[in-house]
């Protein structure tokens, strides 16, 4: 009997094993890729500042690592994707403000194009610590749940909670040095407002958009447009204003810079504005909300 | 011999009005005719969009490997919306294109397979490997939509709701727009959300 009963064992193990298998495949977890499965790369939640001071703001990021290939997507995904999105689980009276993007790169796959990044990219968030800790000292911990897609040729959603752990203290904290380089690097590539001084607008003409920015009496943009080919890249942010896709033209004019950027296809309406980002031929990157005029004769 | 030489010189300049009409004719422009086709489906029909003037159209792109076409049929969302239309006699195309070699690229066989085995209903699956007809349509995701009125004009190009993730928990809280659009259409009323950016995975074109 005892005999039986093991040998029965036997023949069903493998049996549930793959019952239980199964029933994991189809978990919620398993629809979004597990905690760290498939990711294609890493995620971590960094701080720029080794401990936290009440009541002063300080700066974290969500750390993607991705494999080579791989890549994850900008606010506005651009024709396909989607951004990541994430969830803060964070101590009593502390707040983070929103994600904060850097200029994201064009992923050209034709007759698409989508924005997002390659490699290591960190996105920033702003944290407020409350002025007073009931406790007194001790470590706060600070949790992020996050969902993002990343995509080859192929995509995966991917879903992982990561957390942070660092001391309450008073006294100006200290920087952490494992990461004052990315976020420094990061800062860089974050959109600055336009200078007061440029003056950008949009003519609307047939099927294009034709943006003109004059730098106005700043050196600030044709210094930083430079010797380079490529003088200026737009990014849009809201979607159905531009065909992504589309080749844009850029070219230096006297005092200013001017992109011919293709209407979308789902166009249906004149837009009032075009809002996005225009990242110059050193990197530098700018947000441009820019009116749009349209041109009677033509249209 | 001056036919023949007019012929002969008609050609590069055929060539130019082509290339300068491709940009033009790439897009599906919504408040304009849908551009026509001829395509074969997944049993050798050729089906010719000219043919269904006097009905509603539906073009759903599809790649069954796709996350966000997966959301949409493991729910059962997508099959519950083709049985729903296509018996009030509404056109529905499911179009695959994916290149050979590519996800979601399918044969004829396993399509058939495929449609059984979800219990989906559409009229037709068009088969596109090339990707003729998405270039033509300027389809950009899994899922694409793409709603065409009985006059043979486009009314609806955008995604299937207005929830751009993975999670099949979002359909019940969603805006459908193609149901929305279907149903305005239906009542002699504009749609009211006639474009939106469709969300999805990248069509798998061949390069």
């Amino acid at each position: 009997m005892a005999i039986l009963r093991h040998h029965f064992s036997r023949m069903l193990r493998p049996v549930l094993l793959s019952l239980l298998m199964s029933l994991f495949a189809f978990s919620p977890g398993a629809a979004w890729g597990g905690q760290g499965a498939a990711t294609h790369g890493s995620l971590e939640l960094i701080s720029e500042q080794q401990s936290i001071e009440p009541g002063r703001e300080f700066s974290i990021g969500l750390r993607f690592h991705l494999e080579k290939g791989w890549h994850i997507y900008w606010v506005n995904p651009g024709d396909s994707g989607e951004p990541p999105k994430v969830n803060w689980e964070l101590p009593a009276g502390f707040r983070a403000g929103d994600l904060q993007w850097p200029a994201p790169q064009r992923l050209d796959h034709p007759p698409l194009t989508d924005f997002g990044y390659e490699g290591e990219v960190l996105l920033l968030a702003q944290v407020h610590p409350p002025a007073r800790f009931a406790g007194g000292g001790g470590n706060a911990t600070l949790a992020a749940d996050v969902k993002w897609l990343v995509c080859r040729d192929i995509c995966g959603p991917a879903h992982q909670r990561v957390t942070l752990s660092l001391p309450i203290k008073t006294g100006a904290p200290k920087g952490d040095p494992n990461w004052r380089l990315l976020f420094e690097r990061t800062r860089a590539r974050l959109p600055r407002p336009a200078p007061p001084n440029w003056k950008s607008t949009v003519l609307a003409e047939g099927k294009d958009f034709v943006l003109s920015i004059d730098w106005g009496a700043s050196q600030t943009g044709s210094n930083q447009t430079g010797a380079s080919k490529t003088p200026a890249t737009f990014f849009p942010l809201e979607p159905l204003q531009i065909e992504n896709a589309a080749p844009q033209r850029a070219s230096a004019v006297p005092g200013g810079i001017r992109l011919t950027l293709e209407k979308s296809d789902q166009l249906l309406k004149p837009i009032a504005n075009l809002k996005g980002v225009i990242v110059l031929g050193n990197g530098r990157a700018y947000l441009i909300d820019a009116p749009v005029i349209q041109n009677k004769r033509r249209t | 011999m001056r036919r023949v030489m007019i012929r002969f010189l008609s050609l590069p300049l055929l060539t130019a009005i082509l290339l300068l009409a491709l940009p033009v004719a790439w897009a599906a422009q919504v408040g304009s005719p849908a551009p026509d086709f001829t395509a074969t489906d997944s049993n050798g029909k050729a089906h010719h969009l000219s043919e269904y003037k006097g009905r509603f159209v539906v073009l759903e792109w599809h790649n069954r490997d796709c996350p966000y076409t997966r959301k949409h049929y493991a729910s059962g969302n997508m099959e519950r919306l083709q049985k729903e239309w296509t018996g009030k006699g509404v056109v529905w195309f499911t179009v695959i294109s994916s290149a050979p070699g590519t996800q979601g690229y399918v044969t004829a066989d396993d399509e058939n397979a495929y449609v059984a085995r979800m219990h989906a209903s559409p009229t037709a699956v068009l088969l596109d490997p090339e990707g003729s007809l998405g270039r033509l349509y300027g389809a950009k995701t899994t899922p694409h939509m793409f709603v065409i009125n009985p006059q043979g004009v486009l009314i609806y190009n955008g995604a299937i709701d207005d929830k751009p993730t993975t999670d099949p928990a979002d359909i019940s809280t969603a805006k459908n727009y193609v149901q929305a659009a279907l149903e305005e259409a239906m009542a002699g009323q504009p749609v009211s959300a006639p474009t939106s950016r469709p969300y999805g995975c990248s069509v798998k074109y061949a390069h």
